[in-house]
């Protein structure tokens, strides 16, 4: 990826703390697919996501003088910033929609299937990638980084220790850098 | 603390995938300053994850861009004009055709006024090149006029130099029968036999023939020469200087003149 960047990551988010707007179209058309992926994870209505995604281009806007480059990669700031904003999203509608007042936690529990039929995408490279990874630690990823459940949520989710739940991110965070690393 | 124990304890992993409490968290940040390997699995981890979220990518409907940097614009947190650093792909929404239109607009604009600017300088100048050349004839002509007259003060002035020389005497040449009407007239200055004729009412001639004046000395013609002048102009010139003479007369000839004067072709004559 960083290979086709006229930037390195750091002029990049020097540029968008000027405000440069050449740098957040580039910023835009290299990072939006990934954001509304995300989103896409989390809220299943497109014109919803699209309105999410909106909004989390804006905040990046605004905010981009609060990202620390020390805490992390700018992709990383970006797409919690997504996922935040989608999960918010979906827990208000949740509630005023009053079907359940419960948080995410409580909500019905996943389907054992239900995290992976969101990945509906034929992409050859993500269905290598996926056939590389155990159902487990699969799900680990899913739930963890695209519905930003927490440890014992997904610990109760899964049914599994919370001891656990750590081994496998772990586990499957070192296959993916086998992957891509 | 053992840092290798630390990276392969999962913390880092379960950090970038947002499982780690808030103290974990800062305290994974604060050692990743501290350590270049803890630094290094950090964002080897986030760059796995990164891929990985990247595989997953959907295209977004095409008008959300649009509609972000309008919302930006509207929100006042970015310039409606796209500065020079718009890329392509930064497109109508925000008035950058409009933009486009009005430069397109305002450069035809400056092209035609220009091209319209040129056409009226080379017509003046075409105009004054023309002013110039008729200046330039009538400086020509003024010079040529004053010549003229310089030409004709300076005769005026030889001729008053002679008639106020009571040295010389006027002898006036009155027309023979046949010319009655004809007269001229001869200074002669008695001592410097200097000679002067100035025709005041003589006929024009053919460019064939020439007034030739005569002095008789001793009862026989003696040429004075031609008077030069083909037309009426009364100007006075200069002849042979001729002694003894007792009578002045003009006679038409051939140009050049003639040895003896023929007699039948006299105009005028007069006695000193």
């Amino acid at each position: 990826m960083s290979s086709k960047l006229p930037y390195t990551e750091s002029e990049l988010v020097e540029l968008l703390k000027l405000k440069s707007q050449r740098a957040y179209n580039y910023l835009y058309d290299n990072y939006s697919a990934a954001v509304y992926g995300v989103i896409c994870k989390v809220i299943s209505d497109a014109d919803e996501a699209a309105d999410v995604m909106q909004e989390a281009f804006i905040k990046i806007w605004r905010n981009i003088e609060q990202y620390d480059a020390s805490k992390g990669r700018l992709f990383t700031w970006m797409i919690n910033i997504a996922r935040n904003l989608a999960i918010d999203y979906i827990r208000s509608s949740r509630s005023k929609n009053n079907s359940k007042t419960e948080t995410l936690t409580e909500a019905t529990p996943l389907a054992p299937g239900d995290y992976t039929d969101h990945i509906k995408t034929d992409h050859l490279g993500l269905n290598k990638v996926i056939d590389e990874l155990t159902i487990e630690q699969k799900a680990i990823i899913d739930l963890a980084y695209f519905q930003g459940y927490t440890q014992e949520e997904i610990a109760k989710e899964l049914n599994v220790p919370l001891g656990t739940v750590k081994t496998r991110a772990r586990a499957a965070l070192l296959k993916l850098k086998h992957l891509f690393v | 603390m053992n840092i290798q124990e630390y990276i392969s304890s999962g913390i880092i992993e379960n950090h970038v995938l947002g499982l780690t409490s808030p103290a974990e968290d800062a305290e994974v940040v604060k050692l990743s300053e501290q350590y270049p390997e803890v630094r290094q699995a950090l964002r080897e981890a986030e760059d796995a994850l990164m891929n990985y979220a990247l595989l997953h990518g959907k295209t977004p409907p095409a008008n959300t861009k649009d509609k972000i940097f309008k919302a930006l614009v509207d929100q006042g947190q970015m310039n409606e004009t796209p500065t020079v650093d718009a890329t392509p792909g930064f497109s109508a929404g925000i008035g950058e055709t409009k933009t486009h239109r009005i430069t397109r607009v305002l450069a035809i604009a400056a092209s035609l006024l220009f091209v319209a600017s040129v056409a009226f300088h080379l017509f003046k100048m075409a105009d004054f090149r023309q002013q110039i050349r008729q200046l330039e004839q009538e400086k020509t002509d003024l010079i040529a006029q004053n010549e003229t007259f310089m030409a004709q003060i300076q005769e005026a002035h030889q001729e008053l130099d002679v008639i106020g020389d009571p040295a010389f005497k006027a002898v006036v040449l009155s027309g023979v029968p046949g010319h009655d009407d004809n007269r001229a007239l001869v200074y002669w200055h008695n001592v410097s036999h200097t000679v002067y004729l100035k025709p005041t009412n003589l006929p024009e001639l053919p460019t064939d023939k020439q007034y030739q004046l005569w002095g008789i000395v001793a009862g026989k013609p003696v040429s004075a020469g031609v008077y030069e002048s083909h037309d009426s102009q009364q100007t006075l010139q200069q002849m042979i200087a001729l002694a003894d003479v007792e009578m002045f007369a003009i006679t038409v000839e051939p140009v050049g003149g003639s040895k003896q004067p023929t007699l039948d072709q006299m105009v005028v004559a007069g006695k000193i």
